[in-house]
This record gives structure tokens, C-alpha cells and sequence, in this order.
């Protein structure tokens, strides 16, 4: 399969502080649905955050043939987006309209353009009457969606989505689930609920301590116990619990 | 959570909404620089009921004008205490008891007083009647330094950030401790370090979330606005109105 993020020797570290990533390589196919999961602290928001040019560290990174580094940031910007994990640091224009409108107007969009993009967007997410409320009256599943309206309005190439389930219902992450599988763009879910990423990315990284210790198929990482309990994600104990229930 | 705290009736739709802002903007200064340069009060008695007029005209409730007005007031307060105080050190008698009617500084005090609360209404108005990306967008028209625009633009879009932080600790505060029994000066210095530390990470993770959105420092302006026949109307009722207080009130 053709790749569109390659990833060579990523190191990273904050100032001063320890290594977050350590020596990260990485190949994200065109159009798959691509989890990175690991336990708290792990790095993978970080990682997120260097696809998108927002944080640089060591090493080598090319989205869709472009390398990520000074001067190509407005290119990778239209080729990635990013929906953060708490929908209240993405938003900040006084309504729904102006916050999906923000990146568009970024891109050079003119104002007619502009408001036919998140018009189609709004409506794609069930979002329409929402679009002169502000985003902070929202619950926190709509701002949610409104968050990824934001960046689908964009219509990147790769989406990278940092925690999409936390906090959510059921029923809303029912909604986000079928939403990221309708589109038909390369998809990044980072999650620390490693059952919602097997059930529905088709490859899985895990991420620990700054470093992939491996990679491969929801069922071959669903499968090694012993590397899951290693880094804490093991999910078999809980399956236990509820299993009385059912 | 409030975003708006600027233009919180911008969204509303009246006549003066409907306005080019380039039109409001112009004619506001226009109007606030006339009545800085009045020497007597006659003219207020035209100034006053026209911008009560237009206050009416907006559709933007009373109640908000007359809280924006008062914020202002403790400063006038002072004002007029320290003119008192510096009649009475000259004059040794207080001009407002003996005879204000009669009495220059009286009516300069008076003068004064008047000038500043219907120059903040009209600020007030001003603001309140538009959006306050149209409003950045008039001054770049009027050619006001981009970098002056991004800051305001950067003040406005973060003011929230400072108010919601201090919410959501003033919430977690009363939720452990309805009565306060630390000592308060202490305290409070504590609450302003530990707000000033969650707003900064707050506002470093929406600039990056701006910045992942191809934000390059210079906010997407407003605007797209054009001059109408409304615009020219207000235009040519202003400045005749104006004319006509000029020289035939001679203010």
C-alpha cells in the first residue's frame, strides 16, 4: 500500500525535561484507519501534534511527499488536521460559524467559498442549527463534533484525532465511530481505549515511554497479553467484571 | 461561559447593525471628537436626545447601556472630588453649595462630566451595534497598523480563557470550601498566581490548535461589507446635523 506519513528517527523531548519520543519510525497508509495507543504519558499527543508541524523535534517527517519543517508549514496544515482531545482548547471564535470558518479563511478561502464549506460541513454533522451559538454553550458531545467540523471543513488528507471517545456517551461515540468510517481520508486515532481503537482501526502502533514497541493488526496486538500488561493496557481483567452482566 | 464580553448584541439586527461598520466607526469619532471640542453645554441638548435615539434605534436593551455607562462612574467620582477639592483649596468655599448656577467652574465641572458619559454611550453604541471582527476589519480600512488589530484580536479572543479558568477554580473553591478560612490577602495572591498559570497553558494549547489550523498571526478579518444607501444616508444626516449645531448653535 502507498504510504502518505513517513515518519524516520523521531526524538522529541520538552525543554529540559525527559525524552517524550524516542526514535520513533513510523509508515501511515493512504486512506487506512491508523490507532496509536499507550498508556498515560506515553507521547502520543505529542507524536500527533508533530504530524501536523505544531511541535518539531529530531528526525524526519514527510506528509504526502512534504516534509514537515520551516517553510512548508501551510502545505502540511491543509494536509493535516487535528481535532484535540478537549473540544475547549480548539474552540475560541464567538460562534460555530466563525470557529469552523477560521481554518478556511486561513487557507485563503474567499468569504463565499468560506460560507459554502462550513454550510456543507454543518450539515454533514447535524450541526446547522448550531451555527450562530457559541461553542461554549454546547454540550460537550456537540462541541465535539463541532471540533471536527473545524477540521473536516479543511477536507485535509490525513485527520488526526487525539482521544476522540473520552468523555463520551455511548451513543455519541456510536456517532464519532460511524463518522470517521464514512470518511474516506487516512485516519489517526489516538486512544488509551485500546477495545474502541480494535474495533474499528485496521493497523495499531503501541506506543510506551516515548518508543513504538509494536506494530501490526488489532488482532495481533489484541492478541500479545504479555506486552499489554506490560504496559498496562491489558484489558482482559475488565472484560471480567463486566462479563457477569451479560 | 460568556464569549462576547465585547459585543455581546453584535449579532442583534437593526437599522445601526445593518450599517457599514466603516460608516459607524467614522461617524462615532467624528461625533465624540465634536463633542470634546464643545465649550458650552447648549449643544448637549441636541447631542443627548439624538443618541438617545439611536440607543433606541439599536435594539440593544437600556439596562446594558446604563451598566457600561457606570463603569465609569467611580472614575467621574474622582474627578469630581479632586476639582472640589482644588476649588476649595483656591477659593475656600465649595462653588456648588455658595451658587452653581452662577459659577464658570460649575458649569466647566458639569461640562466635563456630561462630555465623558455621552462619549462612553457612543462608544457603548458603537460597539454594541457591531461585530467586533467588522470592527477591526473598519480600522485596517482606515489604515490603523496591522499589528495593533492582531493584539486586539489576540485580547478579545483570549479575554474568555481568563474568565473561564477563574470560573472553573472559583467553582472547585466553593465546592470544598463554602466558607473561607485561609487568610484572604494570601489566598487570593495564591488564586491570581495559580488562574495566571492555568490560563497560560490554556492559551498555549489554543494557539497551537490555531496555529494546526494555518493561523500565520494575522486573524482572518471580518468584512466583506459595502457602502449602501443607508450608509450615505446616515453620512449626509450626521454631518448636516452637526453642521447645523456648529453654526447655528454655535457650539
Amino acid at each position: 500500500m502507498e504510504s502518505i506519513i513517513s515518519i524516520r528517527n523521531l526524538s522529541f523531548c520538552y525543554d529540559g525535561g525527559k525524552k517524550v519520543l524516542d526514535d520513533i519510525n513510523l509508515e501511515i497508509h493512504r486512506g487506512e484507519i491508523f490507532g496509536i495507543i499507550g498508556p498515560t504519558g506515553a507521547g502520543k499527543s505529542t507524536l500527533l501534534h508533530h504530524l501536523n508541524g505544531i511541535i518539531r523535534g529530531e528526525g524526519e517527517i514527510c506528509v504526502d511527499g512534504i516534509r514537515v519543517g520551516k517553510g512548508s508549514e501551510r502545505e502540511i496544515r491543509e494536509r493535516v488536521g487535528l481535532v484535540f482531545q478537549n473540544p475547549d482548547d480548539q474552540l475560541f471564535c464567538p460562534t460555530v460559524f466563525e470557529d469552523v470558518a477560521f481554518g478556511l479563511y486561513n487557507m485563503g478561502l474567499t468569504k463565499e467559498e468560506v460560507t459554502n464549506k462550513v454550510e456543507a460541513v454543518l450539515e454533514q454533522l447535524h450541526l446547522t442549527d448550531y451555527r450562530n451559538l457559541s461553542s461554549h454553550h454546547l454540550s460537550f458531545g456537540e462541541k465535539k463534533r463541532v471540533a471536527f467540523a473545524t477540521v473536516l471543513a479543511m477536507e485535509p488528507k490525513v485527520l488526526g484525532l487525539d482521544e476522540p471517545f473520552a468523555n463520551l456517551d455511548y451513543s455519541s461515540i456510536l456517532n464519532i465511530v460511524r463518522l470517521i468510517e464514512k470518511l474516506d481520508i487516512t485516519r489517526i486515532v489516538i486512544s488509551q481505549d485500546i477495545l474502541h481503537a480494535f474495533a474499528f482501526c485496521d493497523r495499531i502502533a503501541v506506543l510506551h515511554r516515548g518508543r513504538i514497541i509494536k506494530q501490526g493488526t488489532p488482532a495481533e496486538i489484541a492478541g500479545d497479553h504479555g506486552l499489554l500488561q506490560e504496559v498496562g493496557l491489558d484489558y482482559r481483567p475488565y472484560l471480567q467484571v463486566i462479563k457477569k452482566f451479560f | 461561559m460568556r464569549h462576547n464580553f465585547i459585543d455581546r448584541y453584535g449579532h442583534v439586527d437593526s437599522p445601526l447593525h445593518r450599517l457599514d461598520p466603516r460608516t459607524k466607526l467614522a461617524l462615532s469619532l467624528l461625533l465624540i471628537v465634536f463633542i470634546i471640542a464643545s465649550l458650552r453645554l447648549r449643544p448637549f441638548a441636541a447631542f443627548v436626545p439624538f443618541v438617545l435615539l439611536l440607543i433606541v434605534c439599536s435594539r440593544v436593551p437600556l439596562s446594558f447601556y446604563l451598566k457600561r455607562v457606570a463603569l465609569i462612574t467611580p472614575v467621574m467620582l474622582l474627578f469630581v472630588f479632586f476639582y472640589l477639592l482644588s476649588d476649595f483649596m483656591e477659593t475656600h468655599s465649595f462653588f456648588l453649595v455658595v451658587d452653581p448656577a452662577k459659577n464658570a467652574r460649575a458649569a466647566t465641572m458639569l461640562l466635563i462630566l456630561v462630555k465623558s458619559y455621552v462619549s462612553i454611550l457612543i462608544l457603548t453604541l458603537l460597539t454594541s451595534t457591531s461585530r467586533f471582527s467588522d470592527l477591526l476589519w473598519a480600522l485596517r480600512r482606515f489604515r490603523l497598523p496591522k499589528v495593533l488589530t492582531t493584539i486586539s484580536h489576540l485580547v478579545y479572543t483570549y479575554m474568555f480563557v481568563l474568565v473561564d479558568e477563574s470560573q472553573r477554580m472559583s467553582r472547585a473553591f466553593h465546592s470544598r470550601a463554602p466558607v473561607l478560612r485561609v487568610p484572604r490577602l494570601r489566598f487570593y495572591g495564591q488564586w491570581l498566581g495559580a488562574l495566571f498559570l492555568r490560563s497560560l497553558n490554556r492559551a498555549d494549547t489554543l494557539y497551537l490548535a490555531m496555529v494546526s489550523r494555518g493561523f500565520n498571526g494575522e486573524f482572518p478579518e471580518g468584512g466583506g461589507h459595502r457602502l449602501r444607501l443607508g450608509d450615505a444616508v446616515a453620512i449626509s444626516v450626521f454631518s448636516l446635523g452637526i453642521a447645523y449645531v456648529k453654526i447655528v448653535w454655535k457650539a
